[in-house]
């Protein structure tokens, strides 16, 4: 939803990145209730997969949403799943959480101005990197890769909270970046004195998300800079980079961002790897996009 | 936008990842991502077919791809074509483009540019 809120840009000092997130809803969306819910059921240690499953299945579309990602090739199961209890069984609690989290944030940014982003077309590139975030992670081995998958869906959130709360400076910060062939990151620190990974950061440590996939946002574009986690921000800065280059989507950015070398040798991955995720991520995104995007009641 | 558009920068992407990966060149990936950067501000500039096809010959060219490179128009009202640029010139000039029109398309590089109108 939009808040309404408009930051004056004719102000001489810009906003602060905590005026700019203040008036931004918790992520609670339309699925609030049910996530509440899920983690009552959890806080219960008499509590089963087939609790937990009973609760989402009250709600008949993500009932839907989840069993039709658990049998695309996002996840690749070799057998269909045919309740919510197993799709939570195969995925896993927290990750079922983490994705149902996900598609909260998605509603609350649901009435951006498309003057500034088509909004399909924004969360089709974070879609794409969040996809290509979980392939990476899975390749490197790290834990609770849908945790990636979540930290690329979210990685440009700063720009919905710009876009959502001071329609007038992004408008500014656009032409800047249009009129000066820059980076739109470049134009954002011009012209605020930070960017968006930035708000991103403070925007999802508001929102109590682990500091894992808040450094991976807030160091998206520079993972060689992150205090802690900079494996996983390498990865979303790598997805970003390369969803970027396939044009899938666009989160307003009409540039290709520089890899930076520095990360890619943190991820110390061959070639090759890049080539599978680039295919993987082609498979993916249509079917993780009807998920995601088609069949939202809103 | 027509449906059928495809763009030219992920098949660019690919093909120099594949070619950086033959060559053991793992560690000038950001150079890959730099030249398509600038690929993409140098076709933004191009106003017409023409312009649009030297660029693409241009950063196609430092792939190191193709012996030969060839660029067709075609007019899409009865899908006729005729050739629009070839590299090097030499093959142009000599009629050698005509037989790489039909040549297998793992020795030419060959893009088909629908002009409107």
């Amino acid at each position: 939803m939009h808040t309404g809120v408009t930051v004056d840009c004719g102000a001489a000092m810009p906003p602060s990145i905590q005026k700019l997130i203040a008036d931004v809803p918790r992520a609670l969306g339309s699925y609030g209730p049910i996530l509440q819910e899920v983690e009552e059921v959890l806080a219960d240690p008499q509590s089963s997969l087939i609790h937990v499953g009973a609760v989402i299945e009250k709600d008949p579309d993500l009932t839907a949403r989840l069993l039709r990602l658990g049998n695309s090739a996002f996840y690749g199961f070799p057998s269909r799943l045919e309740t919510v209890s197993e799709a939570v069984g195969l995925i896993g609690i927290q990750q079922v959480q983490d994705l149902i989290s996900a598609s909260n944030v998605m509603d609350t940014f649901s009435g951006v101005n498309p003057d500034f982003v088509n909004m399909e077309s924004f969360w089709r590139h974070s879609l794409a990197c969040g996809i290509g975030a979980r392939i990476l992670a899975i390749e490197k081995r790290m834990p609770k890769p849908e945790k990636f998958f979540v930290a690329g869906l979210l990685h440009d959130a700063g720009r919905l909270v710009l876009f959502s709360q001071a329609p007038q400076l992004a408008e500014v910060i656009m032409e800047r970046a249009q009129q000066n062939r820059m980076l739109l990151r470049d134009a954002e620190t011009e012209v605020m004195g930070f960017d968006h990974a930035q708000i991103g950061e403070a925007l999802l440590r508001s929102w109590a998300y682990p500091p894992n996939l808040v450094q991976a946002v807030a160091n998206h574009h520079h993972p060689q800079s992150a205090d802690a986690y900079k494996m996983e921000a390498a990865i979303v800065h790598l997805s970003d980079c390369l969803v970027n280059a396939m044009e899938l989507g666009s989160s307003g950015e009409h540039h290709v961002p520089p890899l930076q070398a520095r990360g890619w040798q943190l991820l110390n991955l061959e070639l090759n790897v890049l080539e599978s995720t680039i295919n993987a991520i082609d498979e993916q995104i249509e079917a993780v996009q009807e998920v995601f995007l088609r069949s939202k009641r809103n | 936008m027509p449906a059928t558009f495809d763009s030219i920068y992920p098949d660019f992407l690919r093909s120099g990842l594949g070619k950086m990966h033959t060559l053991g060149l793992g560690q000038e990936l950001s150079g890959l991502f730099t030249a398509l950067e600038h690929f993409r501000r140098d076709m933004h500039e191009q106003d017409s077919a023409t312009g649009i096809l030297k660029v693409t010959d241009h950063y196609i060219a430092g792939l190191h791809l193709f012996a030969r490179q060839a660029f067709y128009l075609v007019n899409p009202e009865d899908f006729s074509f005729g050739l629009e640029l070839c590299t090097p010139k030499e093959d142009h000039l000599a009629g050698n483009a005509h037989r790489m029109k039909n040549a297998p398309c793992t020795d030419i590089f060959r893009i088909d540019v629908y002009q409107h109108g």
